[in-house]
């Protein structure tokens, strides 16, 4: 099996595939970091200008005021326990800066990181897992190879399987290579790594109010972990659901048209999540998995990550299982 | 030899599905925490209802509005400070930021009843400086629409506190200019317009004062401002404070 699965990474090395998506890598997050540099000055400029200051550099003294006036904020009995628990983070968040001597506006690698692990999670990232999946079977069917494959004494699901296998090693040398690159990229620019920055979690939004009695404290590499889990976990369910279409199509372009379709035209469906209950089960609608710890209000209506994750694990399960039942018995050998 | 590096491959990218594993499954138990439940959902209903707010008491004061009456930059607001010889409730709840509009909106909800006291407001600051954005641009246009506002605003403000508690004191903070230069002419041209409308609306109101602030600042500016620049610092508050004691305490 192990020289099996190394014959399908060695296929891919010689396809050329991890090349490309590398090149798409680098330059997609070069114009990424170009642009959030701009938008960090512009931020700079807009938070002096509500502060009403001349410059942020005196972070320092506003800091120091912040803390008073949260501390005092504490000692208010109006203030029930929940609200006082998002004012102790907040002043968590705060002494850290201050001890550190670390000014909160910062750029640094960590936060860019994170960033575009944000953005990229839903649609660049599965866009780059299909180009690197899609053409597993069909491709070799178009070309032919998958006939030398299919002549040798090993079993059908064996073959299948270790391309499976692969793939869930390719996938994860693709998340390495995305950690890295935006590392790499980031840290020439900004030259602060930031990764012990505090990283606040756990907002809540009830009745469409901010819910902060579970918000807690985390540094910006733990959050970084989970963020790239989560990513490699999208990238899980991608590979899956495009190694089945593989297998079901015989020309990689319709392959991959087929994958670029379903992710595009789900992503229009998720209008109707509140409406038609049906949508809540498309893949698409549920990629987002990163929301729920950033706490953007992105949670629709009933969609919890427990769903999102079950959802997901549903269509991993019902694309491997179609993917071997007709890979065993299709016809490839005409 | 051969054989051994065979595995040493395999390894590494094993070793990363495993950290993943490892980071994905507390990413989900994040995910369960923010998981709003029906208890949720109902207990934050029954908060909604609830008002935790004492019950009638005599001699209660109300202090509404933004940082100033929040007492942002230093240790006591100065109303507070003002009042604490007597021996008072006071209800706080300024809210940093506040412009005249905000403060309209929260009227409706307040627990305001017939026997408070006495209302302090500090407002209009916000407005100002988002018509001049922190005191840098003066369009004439934007400010002269943003002081017609806070006037319609005010003067509701002042009508919607008096059918809830007709006989209480009222007591509205000025403004002062940041900056008293001759190169922050326009700026003090127009906290000076602010305040003139403020006390126009005020004249209607017999139970309603005005407590000017322009002058203390003016004269001391440096020494009363806070290191954001915007706020009074300790030694500011008590300054206001102490003129609030002028106009509250009964002469002999």
């Amino acid at each position: 099996m192990v020289s099996l699965i190394e014959n399908e990474i060695k296929k891919m090395f010689f396809k050329k595939r991890l090349h490309v998506i590398f090149a798409i890598l680098i330059i997609l997050i070069g114009l990424f970091a170009y642009g959030e540099n701009y938008t960090l000055k512009r931020t700079q400029d807009e938070v002096a200008k509500q502060l009403g200051i001349e410059n942020i550099e005196d972070w320092r003294s506003i800091i120091k005021q912040q803390i008073t006036d949260l501390e005092r904020r504490l000692e208010n009995p109006y203030i029930p326990e929940e609200g006082k628990s998002s004012i102790r983070v907040r002043l968590e968040q705060l002494a850290f800066y201050l001890e550190q001597d670390i000014s909160p506006l910062n750029a640094s690698s960590a936060k860019f990181m994170g960033r575009f692990v944000e953005q990229s999670l839903f649609l660049f990232l599965p866009l780059l897992i299909i180009l690197l999946a899609s053409d597993m079977v069909s491709g070799e069917v178009s070309t032919g190879t998958i006939k030398v494959l299919l002549t040798q004494n090993t079993p059908r699901w064996k073959i299948l399987l270790s391309k499976h296998l692969a793939l869930l090693i390719l996938e994860a040398l693709v998340i390495v290579m995305m950690a890295f690159i935006s590392f790499g990229i980031s840290f020439l620019i900004y030259r602060y790594t930031g990764f012990e920055e505090p990283f606040i979690t756990g907002f809540k939004i009830v009745n469409e109010a901010l819910d902060t009695s579970a918000v807690k404290t985390i540094p910006q590499w733990e959050y970084l972990l989970m963020a790239y889990a989560i990513a490699y976990f999208i990238a899980v369910v991608m590979g899956s659901l495009s190694l089945m279409i593989s297998v079901f199509v015989k020309s990689t372009s319709s392959s991959i048209g087929i994958m670029m379709s379903t992710l595009i035209g789900g992503s229009f469906l998720s209008f109707f999540i509140k409406d038609w209950a049906f949508t809540r089960y498309l893949y698409t609608v549920n990629l987002n998995l990163l929301s729920y710890i950033t706490g953007s209000i992105q949670s629709l209506d009933g969609l919890t990550m427990v769903f999102s994750v079950a959802v997901l694990c549903g269509w991993i399960l019902v694309s491997q299982g179609l993917s071997y039942l007709i890979f065993i018995r299709k016809d490839m050998l005409a | 030899m051969k054989g051994k590096y065979k595995r040493l491959w395999l390894l590494l990218p094993l070793v990363f599905i495993i950290i993943f594993g490892i980071s994905f499954y507390e990413a989900l138990s994040i995910g369960i925490a923010v998981t709003v439940s029906e208890e949720d959902q109902a207990l934050s209903k029954e908060k909604e209802t609830a008002v935790s707010l004492p019950e009638k008491v005599q001699g209660q004061i109300f202090i509404l509005g933004d940082s100033l009456a929040v007492g942002t930059g230093g240790t006591l607001n100065a109303f507070e400070q003002a009042e604490s010889k007597f021996d008072k409730t006071f209800v706080n709840l300024a809210v940093e930021g506040a412009v005249s509009k905000d403060l309209l909106n929260q009227i409706e909800s307040l627990p305001l009843q017939e026997n408070v006291e006495k209302v302090y407001i500090s407002i209009g600051g916000n407005d100002l400086r988002r018509a001049s954005e922190g005191g840098r641009v003066v369009d004439e246009e934007v400010l002269n629409k943003a002081n017609v506002e806070y006037r319609s605003q005010l003067i509701e403000i002042i009508n919607k506190i008096r059918i809830k508690s007709p006989q209480a004191k009222l007591y509205v903070l000025g403004l002062y200019a940041l900056d008293y230069t001759p190169s922050g002419l326009q700026q003090q041209r127009w906290v000076q317009e602010f305040n003139y409308t403020t006390q126009m609306v005020l004249l209607s109101d017999v139970n309603a004062t005005f407590i000017p602030t322009y002058d203390l600042f003016q004269m001391h500016l440096d020494k009363i401002l806070s290191p954001d620049g915007l706020h009074p610092n300790d030694l500011g508050y008590e300054m206001i404070g102490k003129r609030i004691s002028e106009l509250i305490t009964p002469l002999n």
